[in-house]
């Protein structure tokens, strides 16, 4: 009976802790409790990509691009999950002039059939302050790629049943076409291109 | 706008004379530099890494040209086979995009491979018309090409390809001045010979990446090839002959061009 006891003492004790055994891994999975990054994909019909760019040393000529896609990975209390990536079809080119518009897409600017699409996918996201972000990434256009800086503001975000979560975001930067290969008629037609993008996304449905 | 158009032409006919008191081959040199000139003035040098079309195309020129230098005026089966095979590298650097967007679809390796031969034997036959000819002959045939195709290009909606074509254009034109001009006997022929894969690789760009037409395009291309109409059986070439079929292949490949221009016009901005 004793050996029995002394059998129990010692096997109640193993049992207990092999049974919390997995518990005491718990919190290396629990790690993960911060929350994962909401995917959003830019909603092309309430989102705009506007450029400006100096002519003749006289007035700003605006244009814009029709067709392009994005997706953003949105985790504010994790700046490093958060990511920005964009593509833009660099034939819908629009500045409200037909033939303008194919020589922008023609080898003298964009080169659109030789470089279909543009694109910017972001390396770094930290926060300046409230719902202002620096945003750093590589943007390739015409083949060539370069880092960016730019600042970016959180406009808004709200859920509805109707419309879904959404998040809003607006940046305006500027870039230097010639560092892209687009060297033609500067400086004419200014070196420094403006670039004003304003996003509306939604959360992407499992 | 002037130093685009003048130094092709200038640098064209700097190495004609220096070739002429040097080493004749050299003269193989006249258009790439002549061209590589333009390009620098008009857009900057030419990138490290190109990966545009209109980028890569002075380093196809010269590589053309350093063959044609090296291998100099005498025919020889392994100047001949190098030459292809640069024209074949260059057409390959200049589809690359095209082939890769599927710009070129089923084609493709037809377009490419004619872009080849085409390069090759416009370079093989403006290069031998002067073996029978004046020295002028060959520069200038080449010029007449250029002259049609530079017009084409801008109405195909590249003001760039067109200004780039003048270069080719203006160099053409320095060297048969010099040879009309001067005592030159087989540096005009260089001169052709390294600069002529030009039309076809320029006019294949305007096709491709701009919105020339590409019956415009196919003329143009094959007008230098014309020249050999005036070819005679005692190896003579007849001028009459020669320039008459390219400039008319010319003429259509620009009334071709002008149908083929998308309205409106890009440049009534």
């Amino acid at each position: 009976m004793k050996q029995i006891t002394t059998i129990l003492s010692l096997a109640l004790p193993i049992l207990v802790l092999s049974s919390l055994a997995p518990a005491e891994l718990r919190p290396y999975e629990g790690a993960a409790s911060v929350p994962a990054a909401e995917a959003y994909t830019v909603d092309l019909t309430h989102s705009t990509i506007l450029f400006r760019v100096n002519h003749l040393g006289i007035s700003n000529a605006y244009g814009r691009f029709n067709k392009f896609s994005g997706d953003i990975q949105w985790a504010p209390d994790d700046l490093g999950q958060t990511s920005v990536s964009f593509e833009v079809d660099a034939s819908s080119v629009d500045s409200n002039h037909e033939g303008r518009d194919d020589h922008l897409r023609g080898p003298d600017f964009f080169s659109a059939k030789e470089f279909p699409t543009w694109s910017f996918e972001s390396k770094e996201v930290k926060a300046l302050g409230e719902d202002r972000y620096a945003v750093t990434g590589d943007m390739t256009m015409r083949g060539k790629t370069e880092e960016i800086s730019f600042e970016m503001e959180k406009t808004g975000e709200g859920e509805s049943e109707r419309f879904g979560k959404k998040i809003g975001f607006e940046a305006m930067f500027d870039i230097q076409r010639t560092k892209f290969g687009i060297s033609y008629a500067t400086p004419g037609i200014g070196d420094e291109v403006g670039v004003i993008l304003s996003i509306e996304a939604n959360l992407a449905k499992d | 706008m002037i130093l685009p158009a003048l130094s092709p032409a200038l640098v064209a006919g700097g190495v004609l004379l220096l070739a002429k008191r040097t080493r004749v081959a050299f003269a193989g040199l006249a258009g790439a530099l002549g061209y590589l000139a333009a390009h620098t003035a008009l857009l900057g040098l030419p990138e490290l890494e190109p990966v545009a079309a209109v980028e890569r195309m002075p380093y196809i020129l010269l590589a053309i040209a350093a063959v044609v230098t090296v291998c100099g005026a005498r025919a020889s089966s392994v100047g001949d086979a190098l030459l292809l095979l640069v024209c074949a590298a260059g057409a390959w650097w200049v589809t690359e995009s095209a082939r890769s967007n599927d710009l070129l679809g089923t084609a493709g390796g037809l377009l490419l491979g004619s872009l080849a031969l085409l390069s090759y034997a416009s370079s093989q036959l403006l290069g031998s018309i002067s073996k029978g000819a004046k020295s002028w002959a060959a520069p200038l045939l080449l010029a007449t090409s250029a002259l049609a195709l530079a017009p084409a290009l801008v109405m195909g909606r590249s003001a760039v390809l067109g200004q780039l074509c003048g270069a080719v254009c203006a160099a053409s034109c320095a060297a048969a001045f010099l040879c009309r001009r001067g005592d030159f006997e087989e540096e005009g022929a260089l001169m052709a010979r390294a600069a002529a894969p030009a039309i076809s690789l320029l006019a294949a760009c305007g096709a491709l990446y701009a919105y020339l037409d590409p019956w415009a395009a196919g003329c143009l291309a094959l007008s230098p090839l014309l020249a050999g109409f005036g070819l005679q059986r005692d190896e003579d070439w007849s001028p009459r002959y020669g320039f008459g079929a390219t400039s008319l292949l010319c003429l259509v490949g620009l009334w071709l061009a002008y149908k083929g221009m998308p309205a409106p016009s890009p440049y009534d901005y």
